[in-house]
This record gives C-alpha cells, structure tokens and sequence, in this order.
C-alpha cells in the first residue's frame, strides 16, 4: 500500500502529484480541501512545452481523468480512501509527478468498503512469510543463493522456496512485503520512544534488505543491532552473502561485510582461524569472485577484493595466499575477456608483486634452489622464440653462457636472493604479457586487451628504469678500497649484462606486439584502429621502432 | 564471460524440427530459473534451426546469446548456444565436428524416428565442457606462434558472410517472438513467466525487481 499526496491542481489544470513512490497498484489519496473541488470542478487538459502526450495518450488521459472523478464524488474531504491505482506513465519535472491515471481495483477491495482502518492488515502474512525466510536463513548458513521467482499469482501457495541451499522468494509478495516492512522500519525509527524486540526488528530488516539493500538507514540499524550483541557478527555474513547474490553490484553490502571484517578481526574473542584457508578473508574472495561472475564490471567487488588483499598484507595474514591469488585471478580474466575491470584488479596486483613486495609470494617454491634458474630459463625461452628472425641471435647466446655462468659463481645469499628477485619480477610480467598474447590471438577485437597491453609496455619501461638504480644501491656500500675497484668492474658488467638482457626483451614484446598486431589488422577493421592507438601509445611512452633502445656493447 | 550454454543436435523435418540429442550448462543461471533456462534454449534452437535454409551458417544473437547454427543438406542440424564472447570459429568447428561423429553413429535413415530418449550420445556432454576454454579444447586456436592461422580466420569470416543476424531478422515476416513464446506448447507457464519479466527488465535473464 502506497500514500499519494495530491499537493494542488493547477491553474492551468494539469495534475501534478507528488509521490514518494513511482508506479504501485493501489494506492491511498488524501484530498485537500480545495483541491476536491478544483477536481470536481476542472476539465482537465493535458500538455504543456515540456510533457506533450500524442494525440492518442491524450484521449487516454482525458478518459482516465473521467474514471478518476466519477468514482471520487463518494469520497469526503479529509479523510482516507482507497482510490484506484495510479499506473503508467509517470514522469517528473521539478519534483512533482505527473500520472496517468488507470484505474485497477485490487482484488480485496470492493467498491463500497474503501475505507481502509490499518495498514497492517492490508497485507496480513508479511509477518507469516518473514519468519519463514528467517528460519530457512537461520537452519541453513550454507545458503548461497537468493532470488525472486516470477510468479503473477499466489494461488494459496507459500512464496517462500528453499531447495539445495537456494532461496527463491514468489514475486507477487515482493511488493506488500517490502512496503509492510520498510514502513515498520520507519515508524520504529522516526519514534525514539517505541520499543519493539529486536528479533523483531532483525527479521524486518532481513526481509527489507534482502528486497532492497540499497538502503543506509537498514543496514545501520543492523549495525546497531550487532554492536550491541543482539545479532551475531558471524551469522551476518552469511546473510550478506545471500543479498549480495541478489544484488552483485550492491555498495552498501559489501561496506556491511568490510564493517563486519574489520568488526570481528578486532574484538578478542573471535572465533576464527587467520591462518587457515577457511580464514574469513578467503571466504570475502570468493564472494567478490561470485559477484563480478553475476555482474559484467562490476568495480564494487573489484575494490571489495583489493580492500581484502590491503587488510591481509597489514594483518600479515598467510591466507589467502598470493600465489593463489594471482592464479585465481587469471583464471577469472581468461573467462570474461572483455571485462577491463579485472584486468585492472591484474594490474594492482602486477605493481605489488613486482615493486612493493617486500616477502615473496612464491615462498613455497623458493625452497627448490633451481626455482630462479627456471624463471631465467623461461624468460630466454619467449625472448628466444620471439626475436629468432631477426636479432642477434649468437648474441643472445653469450648473454644467456654469461648468465649461466654469473649465476652459478653467486655465492653469497644477498646477492642471489637479489637476482631471484629480479627474475621472479619478471616472472610475473613475462605470465601476464603471455596471457595477453593469447587472449588477443583467440579473441577478436576487444579494446581491453588491447589497453592492458599498453599497461604492460608501461610497467616493462618503469620496470626496466628501477632496475638500473637497483643495482647501483648494491654496490655503493663498499667496504674496503681494494674491494671497491673489483666491485666496479662487477658492477660495471652486472649493469651492462642488465642492460642487454633489457634490450633483448624489449625487442621481444615488440615483435611479438608486430606479430599479433599484423594479425588484429587482417581480421578486424576495429581492431585495427585499437592497434594504431596502441602503436601511437608505444611511440609515446618511447618503445615504438624508432626509438630503439641503444645496445650496449657486451663485456 | 567466454561461455557455452547449450548445445543441440536436432533433425530438420520439412514442417518443424526435433531435437536428437541437447547438453546443457546452466549453471552460471541462479537456481529457480535453470529449468526455465533450459527449455527456453530448446525452443530456440528449434526455432532457429525451422528457420535456417539447409546448406547454411549462421550466427545468430538474441540478447546477451549468440545462437551459431548449422544445417546442412541432409537436414542435420546443431546449434549451439555461446554468449558474444566465445570466438565464432571455434563454435564453427566444434559444431561441424560433432554432427560428423553424430552422423558416423546414427546413419541418416534413422533420424527421422529417432527422439532424443532414444539416442545415446554423451560425447556431446563431453564436448559442451572441454570446449568451455576455446583456447585449449581446439588445437586450431593455437595461432600464437604460427600466423598462417590467419588465413584459417579470414577463409572462415568470408564463408560466414551471414553474420550478426538478430533473431528479429531470422523470424519468418509476420513473426514475433513474443507471440511465438506465447503460442509455444514447449515451454511451462513458469518460463514464460520468466520470460515476461526478463523482457519487462530489458535483461535476458536477470531479474531485476
């Protein structure tokens, strides 16, 4: 049941309502005094500049308009009426709503009781199907889905579903439902003196929330309910779940579970195990997975899952692990290739492992001593592949003995962390750029994987300046004057040996850019303007043809 | 979201069409609309395939789907159901190369009795999920290091001239497909239920209250 407000009939005739609701069925009107007459006495007439119906609505109008008045002659002033449904056409300029009027009686109105006593009994089993959701929510924390079931009727059947850990909620009690509680709600809200149980108010806003979360006040007042420990932090989350597969794009949910997150991570008896892959924070992944799954990007799961990541890393949590993160990750853009804002989630985690990282995340496979020679190798391996028409290929071998040699003569473990670093680094970029060139070889002309590419021109340029300081710092603290001139021929020829094997792989990711470009141009006439965009991007950032990186001459 | 939905064999009558044998993956759909979302992909195939002329491609889009079907001159038919992103070639070839095995199996004289209970097919079962990842179902997709593949791409773009058809433009003059859901004997009064809002929503199968 919604309340209408007719506010004043103007001179020029035109009904103008406002409503706090857009389209409903039935509705109740008050009348004001001199509007009553102002209606009975109009003829009504529709258009202005701005709102001009066809000729055909017009009629529609004018004979709406007629029903409307012939049935509000019985009506007196100043006190409540069912009047029939305002439906259709609703459109508003300047904060008031004109409706077009078609009448629709509801089925448990008749045309002479329209007096209506109490809201509540408009609807007399909201209470009956909330209590019902709520056990089906309570018994079962293993629910995963929630949705709405069309269904025009309720032919005397229960709209509550629940089958293999699903919810479905009948469609026809959408409506009443969510009004009944969202008025509750209110008139509990706006009178400080009213009390009511809060089991009460808990299963108001479950069913309110669930129909529409979009809602701040509800979620706060949720908020209250567990701060005050009349809710269960843990039990929340399996709620939130269930409204945030129903809504996967919904801001105010995911702010509620980051609340409970930091809530239930704070308070000294928590119940949960940080070190365990069933940590709560695994559990935040895989929803933000499920909702950018349900909804094409989707940037409220995406930053959801940043926020996790950040929260783990200052918690110095082990789960959910890095590594599988990143393959997690992968995975996901690998099946939803045109969706850019998991690329860009891809991004924020290529900064951090490659840059910021102070542990490293391929900890479990450092303890194999062969794991940095394995990164090297396969970084050879797509240099290799991808420059053997046309570079320096005997060069190439010399760099590749060189390194071989240099890196078995490592003996101190600063250093060879160092290098593994180093590679490790690269490791990373090298899976990403690979990714990029099969997705763009399989799948014709999508932008964001061209875009992406031009990321990772980008963070191979910025890789490639930090990692000349890089080496500097590693030698600048000498310790003793005879060891700093050996040092400096070290340097000298570790910098050199960086440089060259950069310009081999920059010549790389150029090629392989020609390779798969010339393909995107044949195939796709967009596409080959995504590839002059790039190329134009390539030139700018200085890694285009002509701006060749100057070759170092080999030690 | 790179996704094969369902895929259908179904034998061309000249008056209508009968499914052989149809696999299914609905479940990226939430729970209570799987049933629905399956026989709505039956009906389209069907409708589809009564509509293509035998000896042809296409690609056919409706909504959030692409409807790539194939029938070929002896009336064999398949369709399968992909979303937008799901390269067109592949969904070509694997088409291709299951009613030829299809077809090795059941010889011709036995399709037009053959209903889908009957027939005993579960490759294509198998076939709707390893082909879920284009890239490493098809040793042909492999074009990374080999560019000859591109002249495989541009031979097959020309074969399939009749793309980027909308299933408005595949309905017969006169048809809707309002109106055929509605007359369809195929589909349960909850589908079309289902159908009615998705349509209101202007979402193929999300419901957005």
């Amino acid at each position: 049941m919604k309340s209408l407000l007719i506010k004043r009939v103007f001179p020029y005739k035109k009904i103008l309502i406002n409503t706090i609701f857009g389209r409903c069925n039935d509705i109740d009107v008050f009348l004001e005094k001199e509007i009553y007459t102002d209606l009975m006495s109009s003829q009504p007439q529709f258009g202005t500049s701005d709102f001009a119906p066809s000729e055909f609505k017009r009629s529609r109008l004018a004979e709406n308009f007629k029903q409307y008045r012939s049935i509000s002659p019985h009506t007196s002033v100043e006190k409540r009426y069912i009047v029939p449904a305002l439906k259709g056409a609703v459109r508003e300029t300047e904060g008031l709503i004109v409706c077009q009027f078609v009448p629709n009686f509801p089925r448990h109105v008749t045309n002479n009781s329209d007096e209506v006593t109490m809201q509540d009994d408009i609807f007399p089993a909201a209470e009956k199907i909330l209590s019902d959701i709520e056990n089906v929510v309570k018994k079962n924390p293993s629910l995963k889905s929630f949705e709405i079931i069309p269904a025009e009727d309720n032919e005397n059947k229960s709209p509550v579903f629940h089958q293999e850990d699903c919810l479905g909620l009948a469609s026809w009690c959408v409506q009443p439902l969510y009004c009944y509680a969202y008025r509750r709600l209110f008139e509990l809200r706006q009178n400080k003196h009213r009390r009511e149980e809060p089991s009460t108010i808990a299963r108001w806003l479950l069913g309110a929330l669930l129909l529409n979360p979009n809602v701040t006040t509800f979620w706060n007042m949720r908020r209250e309910l567990v701060r005050s420990h009349k809710l269960e932090a843990s039990e929340e989350f399996f709620f939130s779940r269930l409204v945030l597969y129903h809504k996967p794009k919904c801001f105010e949910a995911f702010a509620y579970r980051r609340w409970l997150l930091s809530y239930i991570l704070n308070s000294k008896d928590g119940h949960y195990d940080p070190e365990s892959v069933e940590s709560p924070l695994c559990r935040e992944l895989d929803i933000a997975t499920t909702c950018a799954d349900r909804y094409a990007s989707n940037y409220h799961a995406w930053s959801h899952r940043r926020h996790v990541i950040t929260l783990r890393e200052s918690r110095g949590f082990a789960y959910p692990t890095l590594e599988t993160e990143w393959k997690n990750s992968l995975a996901w853009c690998q099946r939803h290739v045109s969706d850019y804002s998991g690329l860009s989630y891809r991004q924020f985690l290529l900064n951090k492992y490659m840059f910021e990282l102070k542990e490293l995340p391929r900890e479990s496979f450092i303890k194999c001593p062969d794991v940095g020679e394995q990164w090297k190798e396969e970084l050879f391996a797509y240099i290799k592949s991808n420059i053997s028409d046309t570079g320096d290929m005997h060069q190439l071998q010399r760099l590749y003995d060189w390194m071989n040699a240099e890196f078995r003569a490592i003996t101190s473990s600063r250093r060879r962390q160092r290098q593994t670093t180093y590679f490790r680094a690269l490791s990373y970029w090298l899976e990403e750029c690979r990714a990029n060139d099969s997705a763009i070889c399989t799948y014709n002309d999508h932008e964001a994987l061209w875009c992406h590419r031009r990321f990772l021109a980008y963070l191979l340029l910025r890789f490639m300046a930090s990692n000349h300081s890089y080496h500097e710092d590693e030698y600048a603290d000498g310790r003793s004057v005879d060891e700093s001139a050996e040092r400096k021929n070290v340097q000298k020829s570790l910098t050199n040996d960086v440089t060259v094997c950069h310009d081999f792989l920059v010549q790389a990711f150029r090629a392989r850019t020609n390779k798969i470009a010339d393909l995107a141009t044949k195939r796709d006439q967009h596409e080959k303007m995504l590839v002059e965009r790039f190329f134009k991007f390539l030139q700018s950032i200085g890694l285009d043809e002509k701006n060749t990186y100057t070759l170092v001459e080999k030690v | 979201m790179v996704k094969l939905y369902a895929f259908s064999i179904l034998y061309k009558n000249p008056t209508s069409a009968t499914t052989l044998k149809a696999a299914y993956d609905v479940e990226s759909f939430s729970f209570f609309q799987r049933g629905s979302v399956k026989e709505f992909m039956t009906f389209i195939s069907k409708t589809i395939v009564e509509r293509t002329q035998s000896c042809f491609r296409q690609s056919v889009k409706e909504g959030d789907y692409m409807c790539h079907v194939f029938v070929r001159a002896d009336n064999l038919a398949a369709v399968l159901i992909s979303d937008h992103e799901y390269p067109r070639r592949v969904a070509h070839t694997l088409i291709t190369k299951v009613m030829d095995e299809f077809a090795a199996k059941y010889p011709q004289s036995t399709w037009e009795t053959l209903s889908e209970a009957m027939t005993d097919f579960a490759q294509i079962n198998v076939y709707l999920a390893k082909y879920q990842n284009p890239n490493e179902a098809d040793a042909l997709t492999k074009m990374q290091n080999d560019l000859d593949e591109t002249k495989i791409i541009l031979v097959s773009t020309s074969v399939l001239e009749a793309m980027h058809n909308t299933l408005e433009a595949v309905l017969k003059r006169g048809e809707n497909l309002d109106e055929l859901v509605s007359k369809s004997q195929g589909l349960s009064a909850q589908s079309k239920a289902f159908y009615k809002t998705a349509r209101k929503t202007n979402s193929c199968c999300s419901l957005a209250p």
